[in-house]
């Protein structure tokens, strides 16, 4: 095992746009935060933003990180997700892998692996410079955040599975699929176009349960939300991502390479 | 270490590609692995690796490739003619294949400089020819120096010069004891590099022998004689038949027994030639009829070209 992740590890740092995605996903987020930060730092220092959405609520971006920061982090990574068996079935190498490493079982755990733990320790910097820019970008105007500690990591650690939701997503619809810009469009579009258009048919509809089942907005909505409802919205991503990843490893044992 | 290819078969819908295909591959020898176009070649390369599931098993050294702890030192594989990222370095791609037996960096350029691109080992080969794509693609086969090596039409796409040192190099890879399986289009190339050959067509065995077995298949004794029809008759039962006004062509006798037979009768023997067939025409005359795409016959043209 320790030789295929080894392999899995060298095909992920060998090519550069891993490292470019590595870089945006560290640096953009941690720079939209910022400026968003200095230029809401006077509402946040006027102390009108209180209840549901303002400060040291789960809802006004704890550590600055809201929905759409760690939307625009996912988005940036799912790439990382997707490439893992994209670039093999694109460009033939699958059978070199396959070749070298007949044990497909172990092939498909190790890309799991690899590319959960490079979008773990990619995210876990990103969030943390995420939070930085958030202080930085408050004391600029002149105010501070009061995002209480145990809550922000709470958020934090909720953040930081949610990216991997998205990236694993990518991962296994490209496994799935053997399509690389469908692994990576799904995610996006899906959490950014059609499941808002959705919601937003659901709630005329008054659809309440919608947030529940939708996949992506409601792995978004553990970020949003707080306590049971917020992991309640996890399990769901979990159940929604085993579904698509174990057919995904199934039938990368049941195909022709 | 050699291959032994057992029972293999696979259908895609309603075509059977690969039937019931069994054969060995020696080590020691390189062995051509034959066919016309769709005729299963690539498809039972790819089953002999485990890359695509069907009927049967390939034992390598007695034991299926997964049984292995370390593939990449039992089998090297060029299956596709350009088999790595674009964006990845020659080396790095090498350094990657390296990873299942921990092959030290020294290894990676010694392979680069075999292959002859050790000038373009930090160059990403998306702008590489379709000859550097291949030798690339070669030097991933033999980095673990396998015991043995699955290359699926390593030649296409190589000049004469690098076709000369494909085959001077796998002559020399097999003659360590190793076993080359070896797939081409190319029957002149593979007549000069293959002692043994395995002919599929339609995905069944044909043909499993040495080249020398093969081409004498066809064998036939010309004999051109004084008289001709008297010496027919002093062959007795064996095969014979009338081409021309004086010659005869003769199979199953060696051309010093005719040339006894006709020196005791007192015939004039005015031309004894042993005939064999070019491995082309062999292979033409075993997969005859067998491509799976026929090309329209084209009309015979009146005169040569002036």
């Amino acid at each position: 095992m320790s030789a295929v992740l080894r392999y899995e590890w060298l095909r992920t740092i060998t090519v550069r746009s891993t490292w470019v995605l590595v870089a945006l996903a560290i640096v953009l987020p941690a720079a939209l935060t910022f400026f968003v930060a200095w230029a809401t730092s006077d509402i946040v220092a006027s102390g009108q933003e209180t209840g549901p959405g303002g400060p040291g609520s789960e809802g006004f971006a704890p550590f600055g990180l809201s929905q759409a920061t760690v939307l625009l982090l996912g988005s940036l990574l799912v790439t990382i997700g997707a490439a893992a068996f994209g670039q093999e079935y694109r460009h033939g190498l699958i059978r070199i892998t396959l070749s070298v490493f007949p044990h497909r079982n172990r092939v498909f755990a190790a890309k799991t692996i690899m590319v959960f733990l490079v979008v773990l320790v990619t995210a876990v910097i990103s969030i943390i410079l995420v939070a930085l820019a958030n202080i930085g970008g408050l004391a600029l105007g002149g105010a501070s955040d009061n995002t209480d500690l145990i809550t922000g990591l709470q958020v934090q650690l909720r953040a930081l599975v949610v990216v991997e939701f998205f990236v694993l997503m990518a991962f296994a619809i490209t496994a799935l699929s053997r399509n690389q810009p469908l692994g990576i469009l799904i995610p996006i579009v899906g959490a950014a176009v059609v499941e808002p258009i959705i919601t937003l048919i659901a709630a005329i509809q008054n659809w309440t349960w919608i947030t529940w089942v939708l996949p992506f907005n409601g792995a978004l909505a553990g970020v949003s939300t707080s306590g049971a409802e917020a992991w309640g919205h996890l399990g769901v991503s979990a159940i929604w991502l085993a579904a698509v990843l174990i057919p995904a490893w199934v039938l990368f044992d049941k195909r022709d390479a | 270490m050699s291959i032994e290819v057992q029972g293999l078969g696979k259908s895609f819908g309603a075509t059977r590609a690969v039937n019931d295909l069994s054969f060995h591959v020696p080590d020691g020898v390189v062995t051509g692995f034959l066919g016309p176009n769709g005729a299963g070649k690539s498809t039972a390369m790819r089953l002999m690796l485990g890359l695509d599931h069907g009927e049967g098993q390939t034992l390598f050294n007695g034991q299926p490739l997964r049984k292995h702890p370390h593939a990449s030192t039992v089998v090297g594989t060029h299956l596709d003619a350009r088999p790595f990222l674009p964006g990845r370095t020659a080396r790095d791609h090498l350094r990657m294949l390296a990873a299942d037996a921990r092959l030290p960096k020294s290894r990676i350029d010694e392979v680069l400089a075999t292959v002859g691109l050790s000038e373009v080992a930090g160059k990403r080969p998306k702008g590489f020819s379709l000859g550097m794509a291949q030798r690339l693609g070669l030097a991933g086969a033999i980095l673990a120096d396998p015991d043995a090596l699955m290359l699926d039409e390593p030649a296409n796409g190589l000049d004469p010069q690098s076709i000369q040192w494909l085959r001077e190099f796998l002559r020399h890879y097999a003659a360590q004891g190793k076993a080359v399986l070896v797939s081409s289009h190319l029957l002149s190339e593979m007549q000069l590099m293959a002692d043994h050959i395995v002919v599929i067509a339609k995905g069944k065995l044909v043909a499993d022998g040495t080249v020398a077995d093969l081409t004498s298949m066809r064998a036939d004794v010309l004999v051109r004689a004084s008289d001709p029809d008297r010496l027919a008759s002093l062959l007795g039962e064996v095969p014979v038949r009338r081409e021309g006004t004086d010659a005869l062509v003769v199979n199953d006798l060696t051309t010093d027994a005719i040339g006894k037979i006709a020196f005791e009768a007192g015939i004039t023997v005015l031309e004894l030639t042993r005939r064999t067939a070019s491995l082309e025409e062999t292979f033409f005359e075993l997969t005859g009829g067998e491509q799976e795409f026929a090309f329209q016959e084209v009309p015979k043209s009146e005169g040569g070209a002036s």
